[in-house]
Parts: C-alpha cells; sequence; structure tokens
C-alpha cells in the first residue's frame, strides 16, 4: 500500500508550517484555512498559487490518498498511523482536512451550521454511511491524533492542543480544537485588525490580542454568537487568541470598507543614506490590487511582492505624517484605497523584508529600532527611550526629514515598560522573532542565494534559549545575531530557537529563469528583423545580390534605416539627370540567425528582374560616385564589385530582353 | 568570482524584478552604505544594459528583466563572441567546457566595474557549435542585429502622446549652447519636469506649447532632430562614436554600440566614447537618433 507523492509532500508541508514552526509556550494547533494551506505551499518551496487553488490541490491529495491508501486497505483509519523515522505521521494531513471540514461548518444553502460529517465526507471525495464518511471510525480517528500528539511530544517536546472534558460529540471536538474560529468569523477578522491598528503580516503580543478580544470590553461583538461563546470560554479563549495571530500574521493588509472598496495600509520606512535619514511612504499592495496607484503628484508603482515602490518624503511632507493620506483608485470595475493613518509617534522595527526599519506598532526587545515624532513631543519620547533602552537617546531632526518631525535611530529596547498615555505605541513586545538581515533574497521570503545568504538576529526574550542549525548548537552575539558560516550553502536549512522558533531556510544556487527576454523577435509576418542598412538622404534604391531584389526609399535629412527583408550589397541613387551615387555594403555587416535562408531566384518574376537590371544599369551609364559603407574596400576594389554588378545587369537586360524580342 | 558577478547571478535566476529590488541588492553587495548609491546603481544598470545582460526600464516602468543568455558575436573581423544575457555558474562552466572541447580560446576578464566578462574566440561557425552544446543562441554581429531593432527617434517622437504641461512643477530645459540642462522653460527643445516626490517627466515641445511626452535620453535627441542639431560625431578612420556625456544615448543604441567591440564606453573630454563601432553600424545608429548619415556629405 502507498500515498500518493502529492499527499507525502502536503504532510510533510503542514507538519513543517503548522506544528513545527514557532510555538507559544510548547502548544500547536493544526489550524487550517486555504489561506495557511497556500502559505505551507509557497514555505515549501512551491510556486505562489491562490487561497483557493491550494485548497483544491490539497483536497484532491488527501481525497486521492483516503481512496488509496485507507479505502483500499483492510486497516482502514489505522493505516495512517505510521511515520517513516525523522518523517512526520502519515496521518498529518487527513487529520487536516477535518479540521478543514470544521473550520467551514456555517449555515449554508445545502448544511446547517452544525453538519461537520457531510462536509468531511464531501471534502473526501466519498459517500456517507449513516452519519459518518465511508470508512470513518471514530475510535482510530482519535487514536490518529493521539499518536500525533505523542509523536510531538517525544520528537519535538511540543504539545498538541487537544479537547479537553468529555462532550455529547465524541470526535467532532478533535478536529474543532483546531478551529477556534470558523470561516465565517475569520472573515470578519480585517475588520477587528484594522480597528484595533494591527499591521499586515505582524506577530503581535497575544497579551494584546487577548485585551482587544476580550478582556478589554468583553468578546468582539462583531464576531458570531459561536465565535464569541468561544471567546467567553476561559478554556478555549487561548486558542482563538492563538488563530487570530496566526491570521495577522498571514493577512495582507487588505480589508475592505462599508462601501465595498479594498483598502492597504502605507507604512513608513526610514533609510539613513551618506549619513542622513530618508523616510519613504511605503505602501502595501495585496494581491489584485492595481499595479500603479495615481493620483496628483503621488504615484506609486508595483514594487516586489506585496509592495509598492517606496516614495520619498521631502521636508514639505510634514502634513501627510500629521493628517494622514488616503488615496484611491480604480481597477477593473472595483475601488481601491490606500491610506497613511495620521500619527503622532510611529515606532519603526526591522522588517524581514527592508534594509531599514518599517513603522509597526510596537517596539521589539533587543532589535534596532527607530521613532519618529514630532519635535515638540521628543523630549517626552527621549525619556521614554532612555528608560528602556537604558541609555541616552538623541533626536535627529536631519534636513531630509519632514520639517517639524524628529527621529531616534538605533534605539535597542532593553527592558519593557508602560509607555505613557499618549504614546501607547511605544509598548515594547518581548516574543522571540528571528529576523533576517540583508543576503540576496530570492523571491519566498525564507530563500537566499547561495554565498549571499542573510544574517539571522533573534530579537525579543531570548537569553537562555538553545539555537540549533541543522540540528547542530550555535550561538548569537550581543546584538542577537547568530553567528554561523552554515547559510552560505546550497541546500535546505532549519534554524531552531529554543522550542519556540523552527524556521526553514532555502538556500539556492542561482540558476537561469525560464522568462528571461529572448533575443530574437519574430513579428506576426514571421520575419526576423535583422538587415537593417542605413542610407543618407535622398532617394535610394536598395539592389540585393540576386536579381529582383530591390527596394526604394526616400530618405529623410538625417537619411533612413531601412531593412528590405534581403541582403542589401549596393544602394543606388540616380535620377533622371546626370550624376548618380552607389554605397557598396558587405553581407558581413547583417546579421542572420543561423538557418535563416535568403529567397531563392526563381521566386522572383521577369519584370522584378529587369527593373532590377534597369536601375544598375542607369546608375552605371551615368558613372555613379562610389563609396563603401565599411570603409574598408579600396576604391579600386569597390569598382572592380560595381563593375561585375553592372556587366551582369548588362547581361540579364540582354538575356531577357532578347527572349521578348 | 568578481564582485557584481553575484548581482548579475542574483538577476538572472529571478528573470525580472523592480529596480528598488535592484538597489537594494547593489546596497547589500556594495557593502557599505556610505557609497554613492545611487551613482553605483547607474553605472552597473548601465554596464548591465550595454554588454547585453538585462533590460532596464522595460516599456517606461522601474521594471529591469534579464536577457536570455546568449554568446553575442562582436565584429565579424574580432572573431570573438561575448557571453551576454543572464548568466549563472553552471552556464558559465558550460561554455567553458564547450569551447574547451572545440579547442577555443576561453578568457574571463573585467569588463570594467568588477564584472566579469566571458569571451570565446572562434569562427562563426565554431562559436555556433559552442553555444549549441550549452543550449544558448549564438547571434552573430550582435552589434547589427540590436541595430535593427532599433525605434528611430523620429519614429518615437511620431508616436510619443501629446501632454499637458504638468501644473506646478519645477522644469528643466535641454540647452543646446550650454549642451547640458538648464533651469527654466526654453522653447523648443526637450524639458525635464520634476515634482517633489522626485517625479519625473521629460517632454519636448513639438510646436509652440505643444508637448510630446518621451522618456528622458530620447527626449534630448528628439529635440536635436527637430533643430537639426548634431550633437553626436563619428570618426569613422578610427571606428570612434561620441556623445556628450550630459546627452547618452538610448539604451538600446548604447548596447548597439558597445556589443561591436564588447566594451563599454569611456568617459573623456566631457564625452562619452564608443570605441571600435564600424561604419556600418554606425549608419544606422545614426541614421535612428536622426543625426545624419556619416557619409553625408561624402556623396554628392
Amino acid at each position: 500500500m502507498s500515498f500518493p507523492e502529492r499527499y507525502i509532500f502536503w504532510n510533510y508541508a503542514l507538519a513543517e508550517h503548522c506544528l513545527l514552526s514557532d510555538t507559544v509556550d510548547g502548544q500547536v494547533l493544526l489550524t487550517v484555512t486555504p489561506r495557511i494551506l497556500s502559505a505551507a505551499l509557497a514555505a515549501a518551496g512551491e510556486p505562489y498559487v491562490s487561497h483557493q487553488e491550494a485548497k483544491a490541490d490539497f483536497e484532491a491529495a488527501v481525497a486521492a490518498a483516503y481512496r488509496s491508501g485507507v479505502l483500499s486497505n483492510r486497516d482502514g483509519l489505522r493505516a495512517l498511523a505510521r511515520c517513516v523515522t525523522g518523517d512526520p505521521p502519515l496521518s498529518v494531513s487527513y487529520l487536516a482536512l477535518s479540521v478543514l471540514a470544521a473550520y467551514h461548518m456555517r449555515t449554508d444553502d445545502d448544511y446547517t451550521g452544525r453538519a461537520y460529517y457531510p462536509r468531511f465526507a464531501e471534502l473526501l471525495g466519498c459517500d456517507l454511511v449513516g452519519i459518518y464518511p465511508v470508512g470513518f471510525d471514530g475510535d482510530d480517528f482519535v487514536s490518529l491524533w493521539s499518536h500525533l500528539a505523542r509523536w510531538l511530544e517525544r520528537s519535538y517536546c511540543r504539545r498538541l492542543a487537544m479537547p479537553g472534558g468529555a462532550g455529547v460529540r465524541r470526535f467532532l471536538p478533535y478536529p474543532l480544537a483546531h478551529v477556534p474560529l470558523r470561516q465565517v468569523d475569520v472573515e470578519r477578522l480585517p475588520q477587528f485588525f484594522n480597528v484595533h491598528r494591527y499591521e499586515p503580516g505582524s506577530r503581535s503580543p497575544l497579551g494584546k490580542l487577548a485585551y482587544d478580544l476580550y478582556d478589554g470590553a468583553g468578546p468582539w461583538r462583531q464576531f458570531t454568537e459561536a465565535g464569541q461563546q468561544t471567546l467567553a470560554d476561559p478554556d478555549r479563549r487561548q486558542f482563538v487568541v492563538r488563530q487570530v495571530a496566526s491570521e495577522l500574521d498571514h493577512w495582507d493588509g487588505s480589508r475592505t470598507d462599508s462601501s465595498g472598496r479594498r483598502l492597504a495600509t502605507i507604512e513608513l520606512l526610514v533609510d539613513v543614506r551618506r549619513r542622513r535619514a530618508h523616510l519613504f511612504l511605503l505602501a502595501r499592495r495585496p494581491r489584485g490590487f492595481p499595479e500603479v496607484f495615481e493620483n496628483g503628484e503621488l504615484v506609486f508603482e508595483s514594487s516586489q511582492e506585496g509592495w509598492y515602490e517606496p516614495v520619498l518624503l521631502g521636508p514639505d511632507d510634514g502634513h501627510l505624517l500629521r493628517d494622514g493620506l488616503r488615496l484611491t483608485a480604480r481597477a477593473a470595475g472595483r475601488s481601491y484605497a490606500l491610506q497613511l493613518r495620521p500619527a503622532s509617534v510611529v515606532p519603526l522595527t526591522p522588517s524581514e523584508e527592508f534594509s531599514g526599519p518599517v513603522s509597526n506598532h510596537v517596539l521589539r526587545l533587543d532589535a534596532r529600532c527607530a521613532v519618529l515624532c514630532p519635535e515638540v513631543l521628543a523630549d517626552a519620547v527621549a525619556i521614554h527611550l532612555e528608560a528602556i533602552a537604558l541609555q541616552p537617546v538623541r533626536a535627529r531632526c536631519d534636513e531630509t526629514l519632514p520639517r517639524g518631525w524628529c527621529l531616534f535611530i538605533e534605539v535597542c529596547p532593553r527592558e519593557a515598560r508602560e509607555p505613557p498615555p499618549n504614546m501607547g505605541l511605544l509598548r515594547v513586545e518581548s516574543s522571540v522573532a528571528l529576523v533576517p538581515e540583508g543576503g540576496l533574497r530570492l523571491g519566498h521570503r525564507w530563500t537566499w542565494m547561495e554565498g549571499v545568504p542573510a544574517t539571522l538576529r533573534v530579537v525579543g526574550a531570548h537569553a537562555g534559549l538553545d539555537v540549533r542549525i541543522d540540528g547542530e548548537a550555535a550561538d548569537f552575539n550581543d546584538d542577537g545575531i547568530i553567528r554561523t558560516d552554515a547559510l552560505g550553502e546550497d541546500g535546505r536549512h532549519v534554524v531552531e530557537v529554543g522550542n519556540q522558533i523552527r524556521q526553514r531556510i532555502t538556500v539556492l544556487t542561482a540558476t537561469v529563469h525560464p522568462d528571461a527576454q529572448p533575443w530574437y523577435v519574430v513579428d506576426e509576418t514571421g520575419k526576423q528583423h535583422c538587415r537593417l542598412v542605413a542610407v543618407p538622404r535622398g532617394r535610394w534604391i536598395l539592389i540585393g545580390e540576386l536579381p529582383g531584389q530591390r527596394s526604394a526609399i526616400n530618405a529623410r535629412d538625417e537619411g533612413a534605416a531601412i531593412d528590405p527583408g534581403f541582403n542589401v550589397t549596393w544602394a543606388v541613387s540616380v535620377g533622371a539627370g546626370p550624376g548618380a551615387a552607389a554605397i557598396h555594403f558587405h553581407r558581413g555587416h547583417t546579421s542572420s540567425r543561423p538557418g535563416a535562408s535568403a529567397p531563392a531566384a526563381d521566386d522572383v518574376s521577369t519584370a522584378d528582374a529587369l527593373r532590377w537590371a534597369e536601375v544598375i544599369y542607369q546608375a552605371a551609364i551615368r558613372r555613379p560616385r562610389l563609396s563603401c559603407a565599411s570603409l574598408k574596400c579600396t576604391a579600386a576594389e569597390v569598382h572592380a564589385d560595381w563593375q561585375r554588378l553592372a556587366q551582369s545587369a548588362r547581361s540579364l537586360k540582354r538575356r531577357v530582353g532578347g527572349r521578348r524580342c | 568570482m568578481l564582485k557584481w558577478d553575484a548581482l548579475l547571478e542574483w538577476m538572472t535566476h529571478l528573470g525580472s524584478g523592480r529596480w528598488g529590488a535592484y538597489r537594494e541588492a547593489v546596497a547589500e553587495l556594495s557593502g557599505s552604505k556610505d557609497v554613492e548609491l545611487q551613482d553605483l546603481c547607474r553605472t552597473l544598470r548601465i554596464v548591465l544594459s550595454d554588454l547585453g545582460h538585462a533590460d532596464f526600464f522595460v516599456d517606461g516602468t522601474r521594471r529591469w528583466k534579464i536577457r536570455k543568455p546568449a554568446l553575442l558575436g562582436l565584429q565579424p573581423s574580432s572573431g570573438q563572441a561575448v557571453l551576454g544575457g543572464g548568466r549563472a555558474r553552471h552556464l558559465v562552466d558550460a561554455v567553458s567546457t564547450a569551447a574547451r572541447a572545440a579547442g577555443l580560446d576561453l578568457s574571463t576578464a573585467d569588463a570594467g566595474v568588477g564584472l566579469s566578462q566571458v569571451r570565446v574566440t572562434g569562427t562563426a561557425l565554431e562559436l555556433s557549435d559552442v553555444a549549441v552544446a550549452a543550449h544558448i543562441e549564438y547571434i552573430p554581429a550582435a552589434s547589427a542585429f540590436v541595430a535593427s531593432q532599433l525605434t528611430p527617434i523620429r519614429e518615437a517622437l511620431g508616436n510619443a502622446p501629446m501632454q499637458e504641461e504638468p501644473f506646478n512643477w519645477t522644469v528643466r530645459s535641454w540647452s543646446f549652447e550650454a549642451m547640458g540642462w538648464a533651469k527654466g522653460r526654453l522653447p523648443k527643445t526637450a524639458r525635464e519636469y520634476s515634482n517633489r516626490y522626485g517625479v519625473r517627466r521629460y517632454m519636448v515641445e513639438v510646436r509652440r506649447g505643444r508637448l510630446c511626452e518621451i522618456n528622458k535620453r530620447e527626449a534630448v535627441f528628439a529635440a536635436a532632430l527637430l533643430r537639426r542639431a548634431r550633437i553626436t560625431s563619428y570618426r569613422a578612420d578610427k571606428q570612434v562614436l561620441e556623445v556628450p556625456l550630459t546627452a547618452p544615448l538610448p539604451d538600446p543604441f548604447a548596447r548597439a554600440a558597445c556589443l561591436a567591440s564588447g566594451r563599454i564606453s569611456a568617459v573623456s573630454g566631457g564625452r562619452l566614447r564608443f570605441q571600435e563601432v564600424p561604419p556600418e553600424a554606425a549608419a544606422v545608429l545614426l541614421v535612428s537618433l536622426g543625426q545624419r548619415h556619416p557619409l553625408e556629405g561624402a556623396i554628392p
């Protein structure tokens, strides 16, 4: 019995992404949503696919494995309780699909909000027998969860979330323990993030999330009743908080306002160049947003994945920081907006994607942060920053910054203190995070080019934690930078910080991208443009080496460059009066693609051949002034070549003329 | 491996990208924040573009795109080709192996700024065989080939959209007297409009108050065409094409000029000198630039 390769791949990808990456206090959830599936694929090195494509691929892989590995096996579900040494159990993807079925539970045209097994059967691509999907055995199902939990505990010292206490439904609580919020509530989270000013892709302190979700003023009212009940349950609240943290981590910053317009945030970026601080507007670009966002003087052009190109702020732009900014655009019948919130104090922290710090909603412990604030608040901000950094700080008011604003850079918080009331954003987050700095990144977030790896910095409360790279112990210096050479080598590496961070890093040898710009451009007629010649001003007739190859052109003052479609050997200028000119061209200067063929003489009509000969004859009898375009030939050589051409033209005229008579 | 080979390999792997990402990569490899990053980015861009490795500002955007790897034949008389387009280590190895197998001479030298240039010497047929063995294309007389794909300035100007003059933007104009950009609005010339966020637009006044928008380097030559001004020179005996340093050739023109010899242009006496440009190629370039054929005057 074997499982399809794609299923094994998903098994590996989900184990890595959901179970073996970050953990909180050693506990992990197998939470699976379409967004998480898409992120897991990307993290596993697959090209980006949409959430729905990832979900469809995942469902198909599990359904195929279920048919071939479970339904056709006499062990049934127990066949999934296997794992090869070092690999995750085969059950991971199957259990993840059971979680996905629970995630989608909502009342719709087909099912009530309580219907679980019909959805599970639908995702598995099988029928129901009684109330369960074909092949489902409740006890075996529970055993699979227990087996996975034991594997995690034994191999990685992690605890898998399991349901607490006995309920009416015996089996459903297992997947539900990993779905603190269902789809219907998750879809409302961007609104929550926006209201509480969370930043896309950020890892917020769980305490702050818990406060905003419940502790501050009871369950967030925009959740469904089921969502609010889950939040009100102290045993399950932490699961909700963790799922919301996960959604925030994967949120691209896009949200929809009440009018249906999609919104994204404009961040601030600091870059110190030539010892002067420069401040940029850095707009996020969630998928689907227009390539270019233009509004009067401000132009945002799409940059690397997820961002628009930074826009430099000047001394006169202080009002943008003070009052905020909102740009709108329409594309493909939909409305979009970019928004910079008005700010008084802006913390900026190291970013995974930019060399300078980017605006955030907190400061990070042990990380080199920056703080932007109006000059009038500089003293108060300095007092707080000195208190948390345990050293003096200095505000800089470079002329490159917006007037009336100042910047503190290289602020490294060493301890967390409650900020003054009007500086809530200067709270210090102490959770451990891994921040890559520099290196040459190859597209995906954690992929670098061989020989130019990123420097990894551990920020947050990491004192006493072990660092391992590919299982080998490593250490970090006083700035939290991990000392290692292992990441310069081609391959996949795993960086572990205690049992809190497990990050996979890919290092690749550069290859040639298949979509590189081709050199040969063939137009719609199939003709290759490779025989361009230039002539001075006036009327010229371009002559090819074969009779009939002839093309006329009236060159303007600057002359003309033309591709007549054949190899030009002479350009002849001859009129009704006396005098003529002829320019000699060498075949070698043109660039014919190997294999490109010249037209055969047989293709030429008698009339064309006669016209070709006539032009040469008319020029010849006027004793033309001869030149060589390449200046390679001596006058005698050019003359001889012209005489040969004139002779062949005369012969042709006589031969064809004779036949006509 | 020279310093900027890693940049070319990185670009080769990605295929295309934005100027911002390129700039960050240059900053990363330069290893210092104090370098004149803007100048360095521009210098490298020119080298990468002129030697046929990558196209920048594709279709008027701030994107770059790598070219397919190819053996680019230099002047036929030289019997040499350079490895253009994208470049990765395995590709250089493949070309090297194929050249060795064919008994050809392959050399690697600094192209001038810390970027390697791979040269192979052989007949057209031998070079073609090497390309086939390395699974890349061979383009004989690459300079003439690139020149054959140029859009003449007259055509570019004819296709340029008419635009209203931007309101409240800073204006500079190209001065043919000073051979440089001067503050203010001069008639019938190229103009640069810039706003305070660094956005720049280039226009040419084709008739009084009628402006056509065109890219920066083309704008100066378009203005020269309208005024029938000559700002380039070509010395056929030395095969040297010169343009003012302040009015560099548009990218495809510069590439065509450089690929004749496989050498980047040099600065001399306030002018950019492209060396070993054969007369036929120079004629195509000059005519396409709207700068008159070099044989003009020699023909009755």
